[in-house]
């Protein structure tokens, strides 16, 4: 009777397993939407470069269906099949557009354009499809640009080369301003008419003279102090500047050590933290050992008391 | 089906085993019968752990009969390999416990038990007492070999060391090879060196402990 009740007991409890994972199976597959009604639609391209299997179909940038099948037709042309779950397939309407966007970076999509009140599409129609090719949307929109900036390039040398030339109406106009600045220096007659009086004249002379003089004075001025200047470089701004760089070198090496010392004193002080973090780990591991250890000791022993054996 | 799902998972749930509610003592004495083989098989690390958790558990409740038995039970172990003893562990709460029994055979281990707490030993026990404290040693030797627990005839075997039978002392050392308690055996081959003459056999004896001691 006990064995009897003791198998009636497995029975039920191994029906109830499998009844659980046959369940949990379903769920599961019902939940990826294995047994969803799926929307099969179609379009047609040039080409089928931009397409692959599994690429996704987006619609305000949800991912809404998967392209299935890639077939070339006897006309040459691309026959590309697609499909959505029954919940999406609400956002294909008869006026729905679709465009291939290919992006300067990431992956090539589908995106899917409908008015939302336009009537549903019928499952299995044909689509049209426009590629937008943001690469070569860019060149073309590049080329112009090149095409200006190479115009003002070959400008900008023509002006140069006319600089160059020794006959360029640039060139004449500053040979002549080198001819008026001397004759203005070497010609009294000449720096009259600009003054207006001779008395001018001569002062403006006087005053040339003299401004060369005092040039010249302190031209001897500055070689006195080149001279002085020269003579502090040996005898004490070269030993100074020596030892200024060899304290530099002791305070940089000094320097780096300390950065060293305080990057392990700082370590230092993390230790203590770590060490009663390990001391804790290593205690409760020990607890876990000693736990493990005594449901293998309840296993191990034959008997089952709670008593102690005295020997 | 996500009701009945449930409410499976649920009866499935109750289908546990129900458990004690007093584990520290199954824990205890689990503990402390491995500590028991693993101290005379001579796996000390083992039996150091073995003895601190049966300790561990014992200390989870106020009754502190579990743990003097733990106490006793390590004493006994030691005075059956020929350690002197002097049980402090347990004395030091033998006042807390003031278990008769525990107290009875605390006496029985270190000789000193009387007549009238001989009937509270443990019933193995109780002719070999009695015997001892007469003085009649051979019926102490006989009742030694009728015990069946083999722990039990190295205690006895080691209160009854200097006037045990040499045959008696074979069959020790029998024993304690049979069930591979290292130290017993190697205490008792100690005891069987001191009380052999033939010095062919003294070498043989010596041989066979540098042996067992040697890694």
């Amino acid at each position: 009777m006990q064995y009897n009740k003791m198998n009636f007991t497995v029975g039920l409890f191994m029906l109830s397993l499998f009844l659980l994972l046959f369940a949990f199976i379903f769920f599961v597959l019902e939940a990826k939407g294995t047994f969803e009604k799926r929307y099969t639609y179609y379009f047609t391209a040039q080409s089928a470069e931009s397409f692959n299997v599994g690429m996704p179909l987006k619609f305000s940038g949800f991912t809404i269906g998967v392209i299935d099948k890639i077939a070339l037709e006897e006309d040459g042309s691309v026959l590309v099949t697609f499909s959505l779950k029954e919940t999406n397939a609400k956002w294909l309407n008869q006026g729905s557009v679709l465009v291939l966007i290919k992006p300067l970076l990431g992956a090539a999509h589908i995106n899917l354009y409908s008015a939302l009140d336009s009537p549903p599409l019928q499952d299995g129609e044909v689509i049209p499809i426009h590629i937008s090719d943001n690469i070569n949307d860019l060149i073309v929109k590049l080329q112009p640009v090149v095409s200006k900036s190479l115009n003002i390039l070959n400008s900008v040398d023509k002006i140069t080369t006319d600089l160059a030339d020794e006959n360029s109406n640039l060139k004449k106009i500053l040979n002549n301003v080198h001819i008026f600045s001397e004759r203005l220096v070497y010609d009294k007659s000449l720096l009259t008419s600009v003054t207006g009086d001779k008395a001018s004249t001569q002062s403006v002379i006087k005053s040339l003279n003299e401004t060369t003089l005092i040039l010249k004075d302190v031209k001897k001025i500055t070689s006195d102090i080149a001279k002085i200047t020269k003579t502090l470089d040996k005898d004490i701004i070269d030993p100074s500047s020596s030892t200024i760089k060899e304290l530099q070198i002791i305070m940089k090496d000094i320097q780096s050590k300390l950065q060293a010392v305080d990057a392990t004193v700082k370590v230092v002080g993390t230790y203590d933290k770590d060490l009663v973090a390990i001391k804790k780990q290593i205690t409760s591991g020990l607890q876990k050992s000693n736990e493990i250890m005594d449901k293998v000791d309840s296993m191990m022993q034959n008997t089952n008391n709670s008593k102690i054996e005295l020997p | 089906m996500k009701y009945i799902l449930l409410c499976s998972l649920i009866l499935l749930s109750g289908c546990s085993f129900k458990t004690a509610p007093n584990q520290w003592q199954y824990k205890s004495a689990n503990a402390f019968s491995s500590y028991t083989k693993n101290f005379l098989s001579d796996n000390q690390i083992l039996a150091d752990n073995d003895l601190s958790r049966a300790v561990q558990h014992a200390k989870k409740s106020a009754d502190f009969t579990q743990l003097a038995t733990i106490y006793l039970g390590e004493c006994a172990l030691n005075i059956s390999l020929g350690i002197e003893d002097k049980c402090e562990k347990y004395k030091n709460i033998q006042e807390l416990v003031n278990n008769e029994e525990l107290n009875a055979y605390y006496a029985f281990i270190t000789r000193s038990i009387s007549h009238e707490d001989i009937k509270l030993l443990p019933q193995h026990y109780q002719v070999f007492a009695l015997s001892f404290n007469k003085s009649d040693f051979k019926k102490a030797n006989t009742e030694l070999l009728r015990m069946e627990k083999e722990t039990s005839r190295l205690l006895c075997a080691s209160l009854l060391k200097n006037k045990i039978d040499k045959e008696v002392r074979t069959k020790i050392i029998q024993t304690a090879s049979f069930y591979g308690y290292k130290k017993a055996v190697l205490f008792w081959l100690g005891e069987l060196l001191k009380n052999t003459s033939d010095l062919g056999e003294v070498k043989n004896i010596e041989r066979k402990i540098a042996i067992l001691k040697s890694n």
